[in-house]
C-alpha cells in the first residue's frame, strides 16, 4: 500500500466508518453487536468527559456518578411510569443536565485539584444515596429494566443498537462544531490558562457551567441507552473505578479530541471483555496504559496521525 | 456516655489525623495529592497478614516491617514514577497516581483474592473501667502512638536540619534549591515518611474495618473530609480537621443515626469544599501567570 493510497482511504475514512458501522450488525453475531453497542454507551462518557475535562479543564473525578443519573433516571421513570424509550432520552438528559447546573455552580469557583476532590466525592456520594434511598431505588439489589420492543424489520438488539449509534453520532457532530465555535474557543481558552481567557472576556461561571450543563447532558443520555441495553442498574456498577476508567479512556485516546473519545471508548470497553477469563488483568492492564500513555504519550493516540505530519 | 462517644471519636479522630498527615506532606512538597495511598496502604496491610498469618512472626515484628514496608513501597513508587513525570504539569501527575492506584488495588486482589481477612489490635484485650467509661486498650494504645508519631513529625521538621531544609522546601521550592536543598531528596523523603505514618494508621484502623479490597479506601475518604476540613497545606488543619471530623461523626452515628455517619461525612466534605476549599486552616494559594 503506498502512502497515496492511504491518504485517499483516510479522506473517506467517515463515510466508510458509518457504512461499516451500518451493516455491521447485520452480518456479524449477536454478541458483538452487543460489545458494539456497548462501546457507543462508553463513547457517550468519554465524550461527556472529554468536554468537561479534555476541552474546558475542568477534571471530573466523578462522571460514572453523573451516568449513575441518568441510568437510574430512566430505571426508575420507565419502570414506575412506563415511560416509552424515545420520551427517556430527553428526559433522563435534562434531568441529569439540571443535576450537572448544580453541581457545575459550585464547582465553577473551585480550582484544578479542589474540582477533582469535589467531583470525586460526588462520584461516592451518588452510588451510597442510591444504596441508601431504597424506596426509589431499588438499594442493594438495584433495578431491572424492561427491554424495549421496537416496531421494524430489525431484531430488538439490532435496533437499540442503531439507536444508539444515531444518537452517538449526533452528539459527535454537534461535539465537533462545538469546539469549532465561540463556545468551543472560550472552553479552550479556559483550559488554557483560566486567568487570561477572563481577562480576555471570558465569562468564566458561565461557561464552566455550561461545560458542566453539556458534559452531564451526553453522559445522562449515555446512561439512560445503557439501562436499556444492560437492562438493569445497580449502585456498584458505578463505582469509583468507573469513573478512573473513563479517565484512562480519555488520556489514552486523546484528552479534548473528538477521536480520542472514541478510541477511548474503544479500549475501555474491549480490554475487559478481551481479557474477561482473568479476573484483575484489565485493572492492571488499563492502570499501566494510563501511565505510559501520560509519560510517553500525553496527547493521547489520537494524536499519532499528527506525528506522521512531522515527519514530511 | 457522651463522654464515651467523644473518646471513641477521638480514637478514630487520631488516626484520621496520621493518615490526614500522611497527604499533607506530600502535598506540601510537591503539591500533588497522593491518590493511590488507600491502596498502598491495602498492599501493606496485606503484607502485615501475610507476616502474621503464613510467616508466623510475633506482632511487634510484624508491625515494624509493616511500616518499613508502606515507607519502602512509598519511596519507590516515588522514585520510579514521580520522579520521571517531573517537568509534566501537576494533573498529569495526579492521574498517573490513579494509575498506580489500579494496578496495586488488581494487583492485590490478584495475589490474595476477594475474600475478607482480619488483623489483630494491637494490645486487644486490656480492658479497663472508669466508672461509667470503658476503655479499650487498643483504642488507647493507638492514640497514644498517633500523638507519638505525630509529635515525633513535628520534632523531626521543627528541631532537626533536614527538617528545615524541608520546612524551606514546602515555602518556596525553587528557592530553596538555589540555596543548596536537595529537593529530589526532601520529595523521595516526604514520600517515605508518608508510608511510614500511613503504615501505622492502617495497621491500627484495619483491626476495626477488617481488610479487603475496598475497606482501606473507605476510610481514606474519611481522610480526604479530614484534610479538606482541615485544609491541604496545614499539618495543624490535618490533626484538627481529623480530631474534628472523628468526634462529630462518631457523635452523629451515636445520637442520630449509624446510617448517616458516611453521609454527614460526604456533607461536610461538600460543603467546606463550595464554602471554602482551603478548609479551616490552610493558606489560598496566590498564583502567578
Amino acid at each position: 500500500m503506498s502512502y497515496t493510497m492511504i491518504e485517499k482511504f483516510l479522506k473517506f475514512r467517515v463515510p466508510l466508518f458509518l457504512s461499516f458501522l451500518f451493516i455491521f450488525p447485520l452480518i456479524f453475531p449477536s454478541y458483538y453487536t452487543y460489545v458494539f453497542s456497548l462501546i457507543g454507551i462508553y463513547c457517550f462518557q468519554t465524550l461527556s468527559l472529554n468536554i468537561l475535562a479534555g476541552i474546558t479543564g475542568q477534571l471530573s473525578l466523578g462522571h460514572a456518578a453523573i451516568m449513575a443519573i441518568g441510568a437510574y433516571t430512566t430505571a426508575i421513570l420507565s419502570n414506575k411510569f412506563g415511560i416509552p424509550l424515545l420520551l427517556l432520552i430527553p428526559i433522563s438528559g435534562l434531568f441529569t443536565a439540571i443535576i450537572g447546573f448544580f453541581i457545575g455552580l459550585p464547582c465553577s469557583r473551585m480550582g484544578g485539584i479542589y474540582l477533582a476532590i469535589a467531583t470525586m466525592a460526588f462520584g461516592f456520594a451518588v452510588p451510597e444515596i442510591c444504596l441508601k434511598w431504597d424506596s426509589v431505588t431499588g438499594g442493594y439489589s438495584g433495578l431491572r429494566i424492561k427491554q424495549p420492543h421496537f416496531f421494524g424489520f430489525v431484531e430488538d438488539y439490532i435496533a437499540l443498537y442503531y439507536l444508539i449509534f444515531l444518537f452517538l453520532i449526533l452528539f459527535l457532530w454537534i461535539s465537533h462544531n462545538l469546539i469549532a465555535s465561540k463556545t468551543g474557543r472560550a472552553f479552550i481558552s479556559i483550559r488554557d490558562n483560566e486567568v487570561v481567557a477572563e481577562s480576555m472576556g471570558v465569562n468564566l461561571p458561565f461557561y464552566k457551567v455550561l461545560g458542566f450543563v453539556i458534559s452531564t447532558f451526553i453522559a445522562g443520555v449515555g446512561g439512560c441507552l445503557y439501562s436499556f441495553l444492560v437492562g438493569f442498574v445497580s449502585p456498584y456498577d458505578f463505582n469509583f473505578w468507573l469513573s478512573i476508567y473513563f479517565l484512562i479512556g480519555i488520556v489514552v485516546g486523546g484528552m479534548g479530541s473528538i477521536s480520542g473519545s472514541i478510541i477511548g471508548a474503544i479500549f475501555i470497553t474491549l480490554v475487559p471483555q478481551l481479557t474477561s477469563g482473568y479476573k484483575h488483568l484489565p485493572q492492571m492492564i488499563l492502570g499501566a496504559l494510563l501511565i505510559v500513555s501520560l509519560i510517553f504519550l500525553p496527547k493521547g493516540l489520537a494524536a499519532i496521525p499528527s506525528l506522521f505530519n512531522k515527519k514530511r | 456516655m457522651l463522654l464515651q462517644n467523644i473518646f471513641i471519636g477521638i480514637y478514630v479522630g487520631s488516626l484520621y489525623a496520621l493518615g490526614g498527615l500522611c497527604f499533607v506532606i506530600i502535598f506540601k512538597t510537591s503539591e500533588i495529592i497522593n491518590f493511590a495511598q488507600a491502596d498502598m496502604t491495602m498492599l501493606s496491610m496485606f503484607v502485615a497478614f501475610f507476616l502474621l498469618e503464613s510467616l508466623n512472626l510475633p506482632y511487634y515484628a510484624v508491625f515494624f516491617f509493616t511500616i518499613v514496608f508502606a515507607g519502602l513501597l512509598a519511596g519507590f513508587i516515588q522514585n520510579t514514577l514521580v520522579r520521571s513525570m517531573a517537568g509534566k504539569p501537576h494533573l498529569s501527575i495526579i492521574i498517573a497516581i490513579f494509575g498506580v492506584a489500579l494496578i496495586i488495588n488488581s494487583l492485590t486482589g490478584w495475589i490474595w483474592g476477594p475474600s475478607t481477612r482480619a488483623l489483630p489490635a494491637p494490645y486487644a484485650t486490656a480492658i479497663t473501667k472508669v466508672g461509667n467509661f470503658t476503655v479499650y486498650g487498643s483504642d488507647l494504645l493507638a492514640i497514644i502512638v498517633a500523638f507519638f508519631f505525630m509529635t515525633a513529625l513535628y520534632l523531626f521538621l521543627e528541631k532537626t536540619r533536614f527538617g528545615m531544609a524541608m520546612r524551606a522546601t514546602f515555602q518556596n521550592r525553587d528557592a530553596a534549591r538555589i540555596m543548596g536543598v536537595p529537593t529530589h531528596i526532601i520529595d523521595a523523603v516526604s514520600w517515605i515518611i508518608s508510608g511510614i505514618l500511613m503504615g501505622v494508621a492502617g495497621l491500627f484502623i484495619t483491626p476495626l474495618v477488617y481488610l479487603d479490597l475496598t475497606s482501606i479506601s473507605e476510610f481514606m475518604i474519611k481522610v480526604f473530609a479530614a484534610i479538606i476540613l482541615g485544609g491541604m497545606n496545614s499539618f495543624i488543619g490535618a490533626v484538627l480537621g481529623g480530631l474534628i471530623l472523628g468526634v462529630s461523626s462518631n457523635l452523629v452515628a451515636f445520637y442520630i443515626s449509624t446510617e448517616l455517619k458516611s453521609t454527614f461525612i460526604f456533607f461536610i466534605m461538600i460543603t467546606v469544599l463550595f464554602i471554602r476549599p482551603t478548609g479551616l486552616f490552610g493558606k489560598k494559594e496566590i498564583k502567578k501567570i
